[in-house]
């Protein structure tokens, strides 16, 4: 399983390939730094596009993109206190603060140094957690399968909505959307109400197309043109050799974020938003001066941005081992693959090991790519997040959902379906049901029912369901995992309210 | 918020009701996971009625935490406008749907008390754009367009 490392470096080298990290780490940190456009959404509409390349370029294309947009949604958070992209929240803490006192090119030099510094720690985890993992994958039977999607299920659902309800509805609605076409077993065609083109199923990218990208055209649509007022900044002499010295006489404070960054991404629904949020929280709890944090020191930009940048290679983690993305940005990935024809487990890291390691490798450039383009590209981002061209801009993301949703399968039928859920995701939205339970029930919805029908099948054979059910290693383990991510909401809440009373 | 809430679970509850219907007539297997699963949304989405009816019983309506809509009325007219867009796509063809559903949306979203001599450059910007980006499209990176009579 050890990768070829001469073919990984010259597949990096590979002038085209370079010049793909490049356009896709630009891209992404000017689509990261425009509120209101999301990586998900960046990744969504150009998945359809990567069909025609290789999936060397495709792949680290979306990596740079990946990497770029969540670097990228610091700028507005610094310089107008709204998060890009949903990971900058924590950033807008203390970022804000710092302009407020005339800083803002300080934020934006933490910032970039301590994104690239979490996101190589993120990728290290990433190159040495995947292949162990990917062997265990191996181990995985139907069963394994089975409790593998419940809990992924049961951790969103308690995770990334706001009211635990909606997200377990969320999820269940997607699971159910993922019954529609021919069963696995048997054969049944379900659920098509005489729409030929549904025997397929729903589309996969384009329903993530339309769940990601239609709602947040609709209410930039809605917010009409928003001027944001950018206080002026300046680029000012030895401040990135002060910050450097700064952060690296905090070593534990980078490394801990990205720890929690990449665990967090490990953890499937999770996201970046929670990754920082979690960082922040951390660092305050254990710096000598909390008291200091959010009102514009260094330290809180660093804790939130180092976390969610090595949140983009731990949601790659269970992505790629074992077919579960850890981000929503990573279900779209999933996509990607599948595009390519690459299944996710232990199959990436020995038949596509080539194509695979390049594209964790090329995450290594990608992050320090941040340090030169984030610390040059600043003044022209905070120019062109001041005027966001709503009447060019929303038509032209609608003119890319549009091709990317035909082009897959030339099939008109794909763009109904992804404006049907497009606009269902915006009403799904306004009454805060999250796209995310439901797209990760979309897609793990056939994995689940083929693990729960084979392990049945299994069952009857061994003449004992309870036993493949239940009794074996892996399974029980991910049982009780389940279990405590189930109840843990409940003890969150006591603990919560334990805290709130002493305080 | 939480009449929203109602109404959903009703909505949610009714197509419960449709899956598990339908899901009658299947095989063994076949039907197994899915009624599996409208069994737990028509649960879910039951207690999410009794929970809201409650809130509306005891008075206990939150303020909805979502960022509020300036502009509905743009927002409903776009809709109509994609969904009139993508059904004019095999119609007129692409390039031409497009440039018209382009210009419209300008015109929508467009602020008002704007010269007519900058209106006039942004739509010719408009439509040389749309026309260099189906071109790059479709010449060098060989995506294939929904064709309709003309282009």
């Amino acid at each position: 399983m050890k990768p070829n490392i001469a073919s990984v470096l010259l597949n990096l080298l590979n002038p085209t390939n370079l010049l793909f990290i490049i356009i896709g780490v630009g891209a992404g940190i000017i689509v990261g730094a425009l509120p209101g456009l999301t990586a998900t959404m960046a990744i969504a509409l150009l998945v359809p596009f990567t069909f025609a390349m290789s999936p060397i370029k495709g792949l680290v294309l979306l990596g740079g993109i990946y990497t770029g947009a969540i670097y990228g949604g610091s700028f507005s958070a610094i310089l107008i206190n709204t998060p890009g992209t949903p990971s900058a929240i924590a950033t807008t803490f203390d970022g804000y603060a710092l302009t407020k006192k005339g800083e803002a090119y300080k934020a934006i030099v933490t910032a970039t140094i301590s994104s690239v510094i979490g996101g190589l720690i993120g990728v290290l985890f990433l190159i040495f957690l995947s292949p162990p993992l990917s062997r265990a994958s191996l181990k995985f039977g139907p069963p394994e399968f089975f409790w593998l999607t419940i809990f992924g299920l049961t951790i969103i659902a308690t995770l990334a909505s706001k009211s635990i309800l909606k997200g377990l509805i969320g999820g269940a609605f997607g699971l159910l959307i993922s019954t529609i076409g021919i069963s696995p077993i048997e054969g049944d065609v379900r659920f098509t109400f005489n729409i030929l083109s549904l025997q397929d199923g729903v589309g996969l990218i384009p329903a993530l197309i339309g769940f990601f990208c239609i709602p947040e055209i609709l209410n930039m649509i809605g917010r009409r043109e928003k001027n944001y007022n950018v206080i002026p900044y300046r680029k000012q002499k030895h401040v990135v050799a002060n910050v450097t010295r700064k952060l690296l006489k905090r070593p534990i404070l980078l490394i801990r974020s990205a720890i929690i960054g990449t665990f967090i991404g490990i953890i499937p629904g999770a996201g970046g938003n929670i990754a920082g949020m979690v960082s922040y929280n951390e660092a305050v709890r254990a710096s000598k001066f909390p008291k200091k944090f959010g009102r514009g020191i260094i330290e809180g930009v660093a804790a939130s941005e180092a976390s969610n940048n090595a949140e983009v290679a731990g949601s790659l983690i269970p992505l790629l081992t074992l077919g579960i993305p850890g981000a929503p940005p990573a279900a779209v990935l999933l996509g990607a693959l599948l595009l390519q024809g690459m299944r996710p487990g232990a199959e990436l890291f020995t038949v596509h090991g080539s194509v695979t390691y390049t594209f964790i490798f090329s995450l290594i450039l990608s992050n320090l790519l941040l340090l030169p383009m984030g610390i040059w590209s600043g003044k022209g981002i905070s120019k062109l997040i001041t005027h966001i061209p709503v009447p060019f801009l929303a038509p032209f993301i609608l003119f890319l959902t549009i091709i990317g949703s035909y082009s897959i399968n030339n099939n008109m039928f794909d763009v109904y379906v992804m404006l049907f859920f497009g606009v269902l995701s915006f009403i799904g939205k306004r009454i805060e049901f999250d796209p995310g339970p439901i797209v990760l029930g979309l897609i793990l919805g056939k994995i689940c029912e083929q693990g729960l029908v084979q392990a049945l099948l299994m069952g009857r054979a061994h003449h004992s369901i309870l036993k493949v059910f239940f009794a074996r290693p892996i399974s029980f383990t991910l049982i009780i995992l389940t279990a405590v991510s189930a109840v843990w909401p409940f003890i969150r809440d006591r603990i919560g309210k334990k805290v709130k009373k002493i305080w | 918020m939480v009449k929203k809430d109602v109404l959903a679970s009703l909505v949610l509850l009714g197509i419960s009701a449709i899956f598990w219907i339908q899901s009658r007539n299947f095989t063994k297997y076949g039907a197994l996971f899915p009624k599996i699963v409208t069994i737990i949304l028509g649960f879910l989405s039951f207690l999410l009625l009794i929970n809201s009816i409650v809130k509306i019983l005891k008075n206990k309506s939150k303020e909805s935490k979502v960022e509020k809509i300036q502009d509905a009325k743009s927002i409903v007219i776009s809709i109509i406008l994609i969904v009139a867009w993508a059904c004019f796509i095999n119609i007129l063809g692409f390039l031409t749907s497009s440039i018209i559903f382009f210009i419209i949306m300008y015109f929508l979203l467009v602020k008002k008390g704007i010269k007519l001599k900058k209106i006039v450059i942004n739509i010719i910007t408009i439509i040389i754009s749309i026309v260099v980006f189906y071109l790059f499209f479709s010449k060098v990176l060989k995506v294939p367009f929904p064709r309709g009579i003309l282009i």
